[in-house]
């Protein structure tokens, strides 16, 4: 499957169990697809400079960011038998506990859908220029930096 | 008249630190020369990770300025 269009993935603030929920009753017409794979990351309450984190801020380079999620989509697609690949990445405020990424691979068997899932989450934190602030109790912050 | 107009964009926490998101720079023969102007006003980039993107591709080690470009300062990621 191609891919003609640079897809918006950014969406403003948390992202909802009813929106997820939505994205999956709306595969329920593509009769051929057997397995979805499905990968939800949430906003953790660490513990930073003795304080418990409530929330994370998050900003891009958006411009940049569309055309390398753009280029991912495709190299996934070309190396799995997808039938589709969503993804949603929060901008903006998250609060613990709530849902800032969300990956959604579909294919006619199980296996490259739940493979490709893995190595979209890998590329995502690898090569998409987001940052975030992790806020804390007293209003300071710190930048969160990925470990991959 | 000058040569070239430099827009340099600075992301999460090296914006916070310059006080600045984007930056318009005159007369700059490539990225060495960029980055030596902007330290100059910017101390703490010379103890900071980054990476650089130009035109919004990556980009790695000096590269010469042909027209007018836009210059990303790109800190660690924390996506996903």
């Amino acid at each position: 499957m191609s891919e003609h269009r640079i897809r918006n993935i950014f969406v403003q603030g948390p992202i909802s169990p009813a929106f997820i929920s939505e994205k999956i009753g709306a595969h329920a017409s593509k009769m051929n697809i057997g397995g979805h794979s499905i990968f939800l990351g949430q906003v953790r309450a660490d513990v930073k400079n003795g304080q418990v984190v409530t929330g994370i801020e998050y900003s891009c380079y958006e411009e940049m960011a569309l055309l390398i999620m753009h280029k991912i989509r495709q190299d996934i697609f070309g190396e799995y038998e997808l039938t589709c690949l969503h993804v949603y990445h929060s901008l903006g405020l998250v609060p613990t506990g709530e849902i800032s990424l969300f990956v959604f691979t579909s294919s006619v068997h199980r296996k490259p859908a739940i493979d490709a899932c893995a190595a979209m989450v890998e590329r995502i934190k690898k090569e998409l220029p987001v940052w975030g602030k992790e806020l804390l109790p007293d209003q300071s912050h710190i930048w969160k930096e990925n470990n991959i | 008249m000058p040569i070239n107009q430099i827009t340099v964009l600075f992301f999460g926490p090296l914006a916070e630190q310059a006080g600045v998101k984007t930056l318009q720079l005159v007369d700059q023969l490539d990225t060495d020369m960029l980055l030596t102007t902007l330290k100059a006003q910017y101390p703490f980039l010379g103890q900071s990770p980054y990476q650089l993107a130009m035109d919004l591709e990556i980009i790695v080690g000096n590269i010469k300025f042909e027209k007018d470009h836009t210059i990303a300062i790109l800190p660690p990621y924390a996506g996903g």
